[in-house]
């Protein structure tokens, strides 16, 4: 890195005190190729999520008597209310896409493997962390899909039973669910987020950023971690202006104020498998989703295959392709058939 | 406060699966309705239901009959418009609900000076993150 000298000098004045060299450790060149620089692109949609989830918080009220007129509010009244919800709810979308092809390429590449299978445990709870936010967000939107969406939460604390103590309504009666939810979306799960996050990037640094299966290092080029945020930082705003651009050209809107007793929508693609699981099997296929995150657990301890290269990937990608497959399938399923009722 | 009560508080006591008053099956053939593709089926039904309810404070029924007639036309739309005027506002009855919450908010691309130029920010955005994301 060469600087000019008097930003040389900021630089020896700012790294004196944060000990920023820290972060100027080396990385292999594959780290920073988009394959490998997905997860950081993922901690950037974050950053921008936490943004303008800040921003709305100020104006929406978590209360189900007010919660879809504070959304209309953000719309209609907040300076730029429309494109700063545009912005969350979109990078939500793009951000979870991201994590999604993150996690497929951890698992084709069989990053999972020793050392890294504890890595791997804390990415899954990262993921489902992720889920539990968008489907908080979900519900936060309180219309006719966000009622619909907690008709879920309670059902499935019916379905966990002593377990499912937090998720019910019973839990605490004098405060309704929504505002719990509310709750759970703005500290709970963002403070879980943060924790996991913080061992995830630990775990990376103590382990280093696991090697492609075929290419081999070229070893005249060296790379810092700097750089690597760096790029993140890059496709941070990249991602910040396509979800800017979306929210502008594709603004979002917010349905009629809701009404218990019905099912007539749908949940977000990303909740599609599921809920074609439910469509098959009733409320029962809720438990589809804890043999999916049960599976990713598991997947370091069911695959045994240590040959090198993608010859001894040929197993676990065949079981990935069908699960992804399968997950698919179920997905396409849900969004071509009607709405169905599963608790009326 | 708004005239309007999406769910009860607390939602520990559940509702009835089928509630038995005729604004509750109203809003709920609305909101059959507004969903898309809309849900005629189950709008028909609750619409039917309503026009049998015994408790009809808040709602307008010979709108509803309107409502039934057009939904057995398959006329989704015309239907959804009755029912909206078979709600009475809540200023004017203690039953009633506030209209303006029932109307899904849609907005769509304003060709505004404004929006143009948050797509140029958008693209500067992009540009300048394909630049550090190369460099």
């Amino acid at each position: 890195m060469t600087l000019p000298s008097h930003w040389k000098r900021v630089w020896t004045a700012v790294d004196a005190r944060l000990a920023l060299h820290n972060f100027l450790y080396e990385v292999p060149a594959y780290a920073n190729t988009l394959p490998y620089v997905l997860g950081a692109i993922t901690l950037a949609g974050l950053v921008i999520l936490v943004g303008t989830g800040i921003l709305l918080g100020q104006f929406y009220v978590p209360d189900p008597s007010a919660a879809n007129q504070s959304i209309r509010a953000i719309i209609t009244q907040v300076p730029a209310g429309q494109v700063i919800r545009g912005i969350h709810i979109w990078a939500a979308h793009l951000t979870v896409v991201v994590l999604l092809l993150h996690v497929v390429r951890v698992y084709a590449t069989g990053a999972y493997r020793f050392p890294r299978e504890a890595n791997w445990a804390v990415g899954a709870a990262l993921l489902a962390t992720m889920l539990a936010l968008f489907y908080t967000g979900t519900v936060l939107r309180w219309d006719q899909l966000g009622i619909e969406a907690l008709k879920h939460n309670i059902a499935f604390a019916a379905l966990l039973g002593v377990f499912g103590g937090w998720f019910s309504p019973a839990f605490s009666n004098h405060v309704p669910l929504l505002t719990r939810l509310y709750m759970a979306h703005v500290s709970l799960l963002p403070l879980l987020l943060f924790i996991l996050l913080i061992t995830h990037i630990y775990l990376v640094r103590q382990h280093g950023i696991s090697a492609p299966l075929t290419r081999s290092e070229p070893a005249a080029v060296r790379y810092t971690f700097a750089q690597h945020l760096k790029k993140a930082a890059g496709y941070g705003c990249i991602m910040l202006g396509l979800a800017l651009a979306l929210s502008v050209i594709f603004p979002v809107g917010e349905g009629a104020a809701p009404v218990s007793g019905i099912e007539v929508t749908k949940p977000p693609w990303l909740f599609l498998p599921l809920y074609g699981l439910e469509n098959l099997f009733g409320l029962q296929g809720l438990w589809g989703a804890v043999a999916f995150f049960l599976w990713l657990l598991a997947v370091p301890i069911l695959d045994r295959d240590r040959a090198p290269g993608w010859n001894g990937r040929r197993r676990a990608l065949t079981a990935g392709a069908a699960v992804l497959a399968a997950l698919t399938g179920l997905g396409m399923f849900a969004w071509l058939t009607q709405p169905v009722a599963h608790f009326h | 406060m708004l005239g309007l009560s999406p769910l009860p508080a607390t939602t520990a006591a559940q509702p009835p699966a089928t509630p038995r008053d005729a604004l509750t099956l109203v809003r709920q053939a609305l909101a059959a309705l507004e969903v898309s593709p809309p849900d005629v089926a189950v709008a028909t039904e609750r619409v039917l239901k309503a026009l049998f309810a015994q408790d009809t404070r808040g709602v307008d029924m010979p709108r509803v009959r309107d409502a039934a007639q057009a939904l057995g036309a398959e006329d989704a739309m015309a239907a959804a418009a009755y029912l909206m005027k078979a709600l009475r506002p809540a200023e004017t009855a203690p039953a009633g609900v506030d209209r303006a919450l029932l109307v899904p908010v849609r907005p769509r691309f304003a060709a505004t000076p404004a929006a143009y130029g948050l797509l140029a920010a958008a693209a500067l955005l992009i540009g300048a993150g394909i630049l550090i994301a190369r460099e």
